[in-house]
């Protein structure tokens, strides 16, 4: 069933693709109120079947216009099934999603860009890096060797994590990958999808 | 007044740079730090062993370690390369073997290199084995401390300090004695401070050698 995914902002392949699941399921669930189901139909059937589903409008409004939307009669509802139905992805893509870990922020930005020079001259699309938020290992330590308990120091760890997406990639980019020489002290973690 | 920072950890994500670059998971980095330090161990005792004599000191100013997936890059700052090359290829053959046998789970190669320190007296871990090795060999303190000044305000370093602690001139109550030359703030974060602290081994007991020298200032 539909959850919580449809009021956070979402990719065009993702929104476009909800409406269809969504409107087969109100039409066949009537009777129960959804929270959050309608929001899609009422986006597609009020902002014209636009890319970008942002739901602006706030929670009420979501539910003003649902209660419309579960008046309208059935077959405007269908025909928006019907048209959002053709925008559905056609061809499945391959990804590769890489993931960079470093303690370092000069020498992950480095890696980074050898990244995507390597991948932008093989001609793949590349999201580009999008930084995670960095994670902190904090410990508290005594000063002391020995009593004085009150007396402490906190060292921490700065893990820097970035994340770089490639689409439909090539023979070509997958050599320039695997023969990159990237810094030492980058630890990189690749899922192909 | 309290006790002093270490001026490495104070300015490490400043003007002072890790002497290991890897990346672990938190469930390796405990076995891999302690590779680091046995690494680092080893060969400093070879250094000690086959190379130190009344004459020569060993000389090694850093020991840089970067890890890659299936490379250990080792890098030896020294003052003085040809004492470690002496047997002509042979002396860095045998300490990486060395070094190799230390590292546990193997299938990892191993490329050492040797850089050269222009300037090795400007460097704390060098200054501080010429003194210890002068102290061993009973030379008065203060006159070591005066001529290692020298020795360092040859090369162009902005101030430095040296402190001595422990039985000088085997004296039965050890104090501490200390000499500077120059400025070295050491509350000033983008002052480059490089720091040492060095033990020598006299017959009287161990002397404690720290070192602080001020490269210059961002």
């Amino acid at each position: 069933m539909a959850s919580t995914a449809i009021l956070a902002p979402a990719s065009a392949a993702s929104v476009v693709a909800l409406p269809s699941a969504i409107a087969s399921s109100a039409s066949s669930s009537r009777a129960t109120i959804f929270k959050v189901s309608p929001s899609a139909a009422h986006l597609s059937t009020f902002e014209g079947l636009r890319a970008d589903g942002f739901p602006s409008s706030s929670l009420n409004e979501v539910w003003q216009t649902s209660a419309q939307t579960w008046s309208t009669p059935r077959h405007s509802r269908l025909t928006v099934r019907a048209a959002v139905a053709s925008e559905a992805p056609t061809a499945t893509k391959q990804k590769i999603r890489i993931k960079l870990r470093s303690y370092w922020v000069n020498l992950i930005e480095q890696a980074c860009q050898q990244i995507l020079e390597a991948a932008r001259n093989s001609d793949a699309k590349t999201m580009g890096p999008v930084p995670l938020p960095t994670k902190k290992r904090v410990y508290c330590v005594l000063r002391s060797p020995h009593v004085n308990k009150d007396s402490r120091e906190h060292f921490e760890i700065r893990t820097h994590r970035r994340l770089i997406d490639l689409e439909n990639p090539n023979a070509q980019t997958i050599d320039a990958l695997m023969q990159l020489d990237l810094p030492a002290g980058v630890d990189v973690e690749v899922k192909l999808s | 007044m309290g006790q002093k920072i270490n001026p490495l950890g104070f300015r490490l994500g400043v003007t002072q740079n890790h002497h290991s670059y890897w990346f672990a998971q938190p469930k390796n980095y405990s076995k891999l730090l302690q590779e680091d330090q046995k690494m680092r161990n080893c060969i400093e005792n070879y250094v000690y062993k086959n190379i130190r004599n009344s004459s020569n000191y060993g000389g090694i100013a850093r020991i840089e370690i970067k890890r890659k997936t299936d490379l250990i890059q080792v890098e030896i700052h020294t003052g003085f390369p040809a004492l470690l090359v002496e047997n002509r290829k042979r002396g860095i053959e045998q300490l990486k073997t060395d070094v190799q046998s230390i590292l546990t789970s193997g299938d990892r190669k191993l490329r050492m290199t040797l850089t050269e320190v222009t300037k090795p007296y400007g460097e704390p871990n060098i200054l501080a084995e010429y003194i210890a090795l002068q102290l061993e060999s009973r030379v008065a303190f203060r006159r070591t401390m005066k001529k290692a000044i020298e020795l360092a305000k040859k090369t162009n370093i902005k101030g430095i300090k040296i402190q001595i602690a422990g039985r000088l001139n085997g004296a039965e109550i050890a104090r501490v004695e200390w000499a500077r030359e120059g400025r070295v703030p050491l509350q000033t974060l983008r002052a480059k401070i490089d720091y040492c602290y060095y033990p020598a081994q006299t017959i009287y007991g161990v002397l404690g050698i720290k070192i602080w020298i001020f490269q210059d200032e961002k």
